[in-house]
C-alpha cells in the first residue's frame, strides 16, 4: 500500500480528520482529548456502516483491531486502515510488532507507550487538540530539528550511526573542530547525553526510525540545562540523495518530492531501508560514490569538499 | 507515594477502560475530587449519580469519559488494585501524585509520563525502594526499563 490517504469520521457531535502517508502513524497526548472517542466511532461504523449514524471518508476500508484473535483477523487484512486503541494487550508485545511488518496495511495506533520494537518516525506522531466540535490533529515533533548544522558552534556532535554515517559526521566534525561520538545505536542516545559533560551538544540521527526515543530526547533537552539541538533528516542516506550530488537525477528528485508515493509499505517498513536501497541502486554505476548496501565503509567520493559541503546543506533545500 | 513499576505485572489491571465498565460504582463520581478531574480532564459537569454532561455531546454515562479519568475513579476507589497509568496522560499527572499523598499506591508506568518538576514518587523495579524527586533521575530510569530495539525487517 503506498499514497496518501485522506480520512475523515463524524458524527452529530464531533468530527476528525486525519491525512495519513506512512504505515504506521501514532496518536498520543493529555487525557480527554477524543482518542478513544475516534477509535470507537471507526469501530461502530465497520459495525454497522452507515446505519451506525457515523459518516466515514476513506477510500480504503478501516477496522479496528482487537481481541484474542487479531493474528488471525491481520492475516485477512489487506489493503486497510488498521486502528489499534490504547489498553489493547497485544499493541506493545514484539508478536504484533512482527506481524505487522510486510502487510499492506497503515496503522492508526492510540498509544503513549514508546513501543520500540516498532520502527516509526517522529514525523508520524500526532496529538489531538481539543477544538469544540472539530477537534485537529497535528504533528506534535515537526519543528524539532534544525536544518543547518554549521550555524551554531558545539562542544560535542553525537551520531545515532556507528556506520558510513558516523564516519561522515566525524570527518565533518573535525572542520568543525568539534568532538564526535557514537552512540551505537538509537536507544543509547539518551544515556549518551546523559553521561557527556559538555555543555552545546548536537544530537545527529534518522527521523524515519526514531519514533519510540523521541518522546523521552524531548524531553530531556527541556529540562536537563544543557544546550542541545536535534538534526534529524529522514535518515543519512535520504539527506545523499537530497543533495545537489543527485540533481540531475529526475527519478530521484520525482521520489523526494512526494515519498509517500512511491514506497510501498509492505516491501519497505520504514523509509529509512527504502531510502538506502534507493542510494545503493541509483549511485551503482557512479565512480568512488556506490553506496554499500550494508553501509560499512562510505565511499570516499562522499567526502570530498564539494560533496560533503552539498550534503550537511541538503536539509536547507526545498 | 505512588510506587511506580516500569513495565509488566502479573497482577496489574492493563486496560482500566474495560475494568472501569465492569467494576465502576455510579456514586464514584460525586465526591469533590472526581467532580474536579472530570471538570478538568473532561470539560464536562457531574449531574447526578452516573449522568455527566458537557456542551458538545449532551449527558452521557460515566462509562464514557476519558481513560484517563477511570484510571484515576478506579485508583482513588480500589487503591489495593495495580493499575496501568499509561492509561492517563500528563494533565492526570497531578491528580496521581494527590491521590498518592497519604497511602502508598503501586502502579505500573509503560511511558515516561511528566511528571513536572516538583514531585517525589518511588521507582520499585529491581526491588529498588529509592525516592526519586529529580525529573532527569526520574527520565534516566523510565529509560533504562523501556527502551528496546525494532524488530529487523530483513
Amino acid at each position: 500500500m503506498k499514497g496518501r490517504i485522506s480520512f475523515s469520521i463524524k458524527n452529530k457531535h464531533i468530527g476528525f480528520k486525519l491525512d495519513l502517508e506512512r504505515n504506521v502513524t501514532i496518536i498520543t497526548g493529555d487525557s480527554g482529548t477524543g482518542k478513544t472517542k475516534l477509535v470507537n466511532m471507526v469501530r461502530q461504523y465497520s459495525e454497522e456502516g452507515r446505519a451506525s449514524g457515523i459518516t466515514l471518508k476513506c477510500n480504503r476500508p478501516c477496522i479496528v483491531l482487537d481481541g484474542n484473535n487479531w493474528d488471525l483477523i491481520l492475516e485477512r487484512t489487506k489493503g486497510s486502515i488498521v486502528f489499534v486503541d490504547e489498553s489493547t494487550k497485544f499493541l506493545n508485545e514484539y508478536n504484533f510488532a512482527k506481524a505487522i511488518i510486510h502487510t499492506d496495511n497503515y496503522y492508526v495506533l492510540v498509544t503513549r507507550e514508546p513501543l520500540p520494537q516498532i520502527a516509526y518516525s517522529i514525523d508520524a506522531i500526532k496529538q489531538i487538540i481539543k477544538n469544540d466540535r472539530k477537534p485537529r490533529i497535528e504533528k506534535i515533533y515537526d519543528k524539532l530539528t534544525i536544518k543547518d548544522i554549521t550555524a551554531a558552534k558545539y562542544d560535542l556532535i553525537i551520531v545515532e550511526d556507528s556506520k558510513s554515517g558516523f564516519q561522515f559526521f566525524s570527518k565533518a566534525a573535525e572542520g568543525l573542530k568539534t568532538k564526535c561520538e557514537s552512540a551505537n545505536g538509537k536507544s543509547n542516545i539518551l544515556s549518551v547525553l546523559e553521561e557527556s559533560n559538555e555543555e552545546r551538544i548536537l544530537v545527529i540521527a534518522d527521523a524515519a526510525a526514531l519514533g519510540a526515543e523521541i518522546q523521552r530526547l524531548s524531553r530531556y533537552k527541556a529540562i536537563s540545562g544543557k544546550n542541545i539541538d536535534f538534526f534529524l533528516p529522514e535518515s543519512f542516506e535520504w539527506l545523499i540523495l537530497k543533495s545537489a550530488i543527485f540533481d540531475g537525477n529526475e527519478r530521484v528528485r520525482g521520489i523526494l518530492k512526494s515519498p509517500a508515493d512511491h514506497i510501498e509499505s509492505g516491501k519497505y517498513f520504514s523509509w529509512e531501508i527504502f531510502f538506502t536501497y534507493l542510494l545503493v541502486e541509483e549511485s551503482r554505476n557512479k565512480e568512488k560514490l556506490k553506496y554499500p548496501k550494508g553501509k560499512g565503509k562510505l565511499p570516499s567520493g562522499y567526502l570530498t569538499e564539494k560533496n560533503m559541503d552539498s550534503i550537511m546543506n541538503a536539509m536547507k533545500r526545498k | 507515594m505512588l510506587r511506580i513499576y516500569f513495565g509488566n505485572l502479573p497482577d496489574e489491571i492493563y486496560n482500566t477502560g474495560m475494568f472501569y465498565e465492569n467494576q465502576y460504582d455510579k456514586n464514584w463520581v460525586m465526591d469533590d475530587f472526581a467532580r474536579e478531574v472530570i471538570r478538568d480532564i473532561d470539560d464536562s459537569e457531574v449531574v447526578s449519580p452516573d449522568v455527566i454532561k458537557n456542551d458538545i455531546f449532551g449527558s452521557f454515562a460515566s462509562t464514557e469519559l476519558s481513560a484517563g479519568v477511570k484510571t484515576l475513579l478506579l485508583i482513588r476507589n480500589m487503591p489495593n488494585k495495580v493499575f496501568n497509568i499509561s492509561n492517563c496522560g500528563d494533565n492526570c499527572a497531578k491528580y496521581l501524585l494527590r491521590l498518592a499523598e497519604d497511602r502508598d499506591i503501586k502502579v505500573t508506568l509503560h511511558h515516561a509520563m511528566d511528571f513536572g518538576n516538583d514531585f517525589s514518587v518511588k521507582v520499585i523495579n529491581d526491588r529498588r525502594r529509592k525516592i526519586v524527586s529529580d525529573p532527569v533521575e526520574f527520565l534516566m530510569l523510565a529509560d533504562r526499563y523501556l527502551k528496546g530495539e525494532p524488530i529487523d525487517e530483513g
